[in-house]
């Protein structure tokens, strides 16, 4: 039978002990699928800790298990859901509880953890979400869907397209290779060497760091914080980044047609252009470099000062 | 005089299972010396008790306390024979002594907790292991998911704000797209945030909630950077 044939051999390795007052369980699970069948998805859900996913050229999915709790009746509560996966669909989903009464709630909670570590085969596309712990992702290439709340997420080494949430947490992105979408409404985001269609990145209370950048569609807001942006202005791209009391602050190589606006701040342009105009206050348009296909440079800030410096392309 | 013995029959019970102050012990005490009913009672209960508890009573060496035993008879003597205000008074005293030192402890506290807060209270604060119980956990949860619904709530406050001031630049008809669409926004996260009131604990729900949020910030976003095109 196919479900059978799925989870042949999932062996668990339990082991319970003491570390700073707190009971520790450690539990190591392996599944490994029927050579029919093909691991398409790892989806988690952990609200209760730390998720990480490790790509790695083998088959199989190893997990490695630590559950934390002050006394062994909550350590007891504490559940992991590991359904038997539909092998149609192909997809390991994971999730997390604590069990209330008789009902298992997926909760966040402060005073327990559960942190979950998931090496699994490069090809499988992740989904991720956690709470207050981090999310990290490093070695995979299908891509990954990622969603925190106070949690930092880290992604790297990462091929595929690759969405990321969080509402108050850190985020730092690097060796991303693939289509980018990045959103974090209290936090800051870092982002370096990103290659891939598009990057977009939208932040409300944070700041946006983009340093060696080398997608040719990228577009950056944010509300209050920050935007610096280091990176390649590839041939037809187009680059727009906005912020409305932060600052933009734009260094890069490439030939370019650029349009910056700062309605009460400044616009320091560190780079002679070309064609320079001044069609509105507050608004400086002109070229820079020689391309039959520059790329398009927007930065603008209503409260906040626009400085750019460009560099001739390779 | 039978008025009397019924007072120190009904603090028997009490003298027995240590439960009155010394002074009013030592005056049931002058009172069994002389009130053979009494005694009988007392007599009888501390049996029941000794019977009932498998715990060896240590008596103090009986030379110890020949000497002192001799001294308090003769107080104890005198004791029972104050009249029936001072035992209304004993009671009194001892119930507004207690009160007093339970303020006086309770401001002591109050006192050393406003100290501790002058200081750092965090590293004093993760010595003390509380074992939670699976509801309280559950409560924090709970609250953790309203603090982010605040959270979302207080970056759209900040949008809005920016908005409305922003919102006399704008053309006439795209204050009222604006509007118009901020309305149906605005609709889709009530109804959202009425079901997750009514759903506490329903993560899929907080979810969808918080997911409706984001989407009024990006577009909220998006209005207050609309004066910045061409």
């Amino acid at each position: 039978m196919a479900l059978a044939a799925l989870v042949p051999a999932s062996a668990a390795l339990a082991d319970t002990a003491a570390e700073d007052g707190f009971l520790v369980e450690r539990d190591n699970v392996e599944i490994s699928p029927a050579k029919s069948i093909h691991i398409e998805a790892i989806d988690v859900d952990n609200r209760l800790g730390d998720v990480q996913i490790i790509g790695r050229d083998q088959p199989g999915v190893t997990l490695a298990v630590v559950k934390r709790a002050p006394d062994e009746a909550t350590l007891d509560r504490l559940h992991i859901n590991l359904p038997v996966p539909d092998p149609k669909a192909g997809v390991i989903k994971i999730s997390t509880a604590l069990l209330i009464g008789t009902e298992a709630r997926p909760i966040a909670a402060g005073q327990v953890r559960i942190d979950i570590k998931i090496f699994a085969p490069r090809d499988v596309t992740v989904q991720a979400r956690a709470w207050n712990g981090k999310l990290g992702v490093t070695g995979m290439e299908s891509g990954a869907t990622l969603l925190a709340h106070d949690g930092d997420i880290v992604v790297s080494n990462v091929k595929g397209p690759v969405t990321t949430t969080s509402m108050r947490g850190r985020q730092q992105l690097s060796d991303v290779s693939g289509k980018v979408s990045a959103d974090d409404t209290f936090g800051d985001l870092a982002l370096e060497q990103i290659s891939g269609e598009a990057l977009a990145a939208r932040v409300h209370r944070g700041t946006v760091t983009a340093s060696r950048v080398r997608s040719r569609a990228v577009a950056i807001t944010t509300t209050f914080g920050d935007i610096e942006f280091r990176g390649e202005l590839l041939a037809g791209g187009h680059y727009e980044l906005r912020s409305y009391h932060g600052n933009v602050d734009v260094h890069g190589s490439g030939a370019a047609r650029i349009d910056a606006f700062s309605r009460d701040g400044q616009i320091r342009p560190e780079t002679e252009l070309r064609d320079v105009m001044r069609s509105e206050a507050g608004r400086l348009t002109g070229s820079f470099g020689v391309s039959d296909t520059p790329a398009v440079l927007l930065m603008s800030s209503t409260a906040g000062r626009v400085v750019f410096g460009l560099t001739p392309g390779h | 005089m039978v008025e009397r013995h019924q007072d120190f029959e009904r603090l028997c019970d009490d003298y027995v299972d240590g439960r009155l102050d010394d002074l009013r012990t030592r005056a049931v005490r002058g009172h069994l010396r002389s009130c053979l009913s009494c005694t009988t009672r007392v007599e009888a209960t501390q049996r029941l008790v000794a019977a009932a508890s498998e715990l060896s009573s240590i008596d103090p060496p009986s030379s110890m306390w020949s000497k002192i035993a001799a001294g308090l008879d003769e107080d104890e003597v005198r004791l029972a024979d104050h009249g029936r205000l001072w035992w209304l008074w004993q009671g009194l005293a001892r119930r507004l002594a207690f009160a007093g030192g339970a303020l006086a402890v309770a401001s002591l506290c109050i006192w050393a907790v406003a100290l501790r807060g002058r200081t750092a209270l965090a590293p004093a604060l993760q010595t003390v292991r509380l074992h939670p119980s699976p509801e309280s956990l559950y409560e924090n949860a709970l609250h953790e998911v309203e603090r982010a619904q605040a959270d979302y709530q207080a970056a759209v406050s900040d949008l809005r704000t920016i908005a409305t001031g922003e919102r006399a630049r704008w053309q006439p008809e795209v204050q009222i797209a604006f509007d118009a669409n901020l309305a149906t926004i605005d609709a889709a996260v009530g109804r959202q945030a009425e079901l997750a009131r009514r759903n506490p604990g329903d993560v899929a729900v907080a979810d969808a909630l918080s997911e409706s949020y984001r989407k009024e910030i990006d577009f909220l976003q998006d209005a207050v950077m609309r004066g910045q095109l061409q």
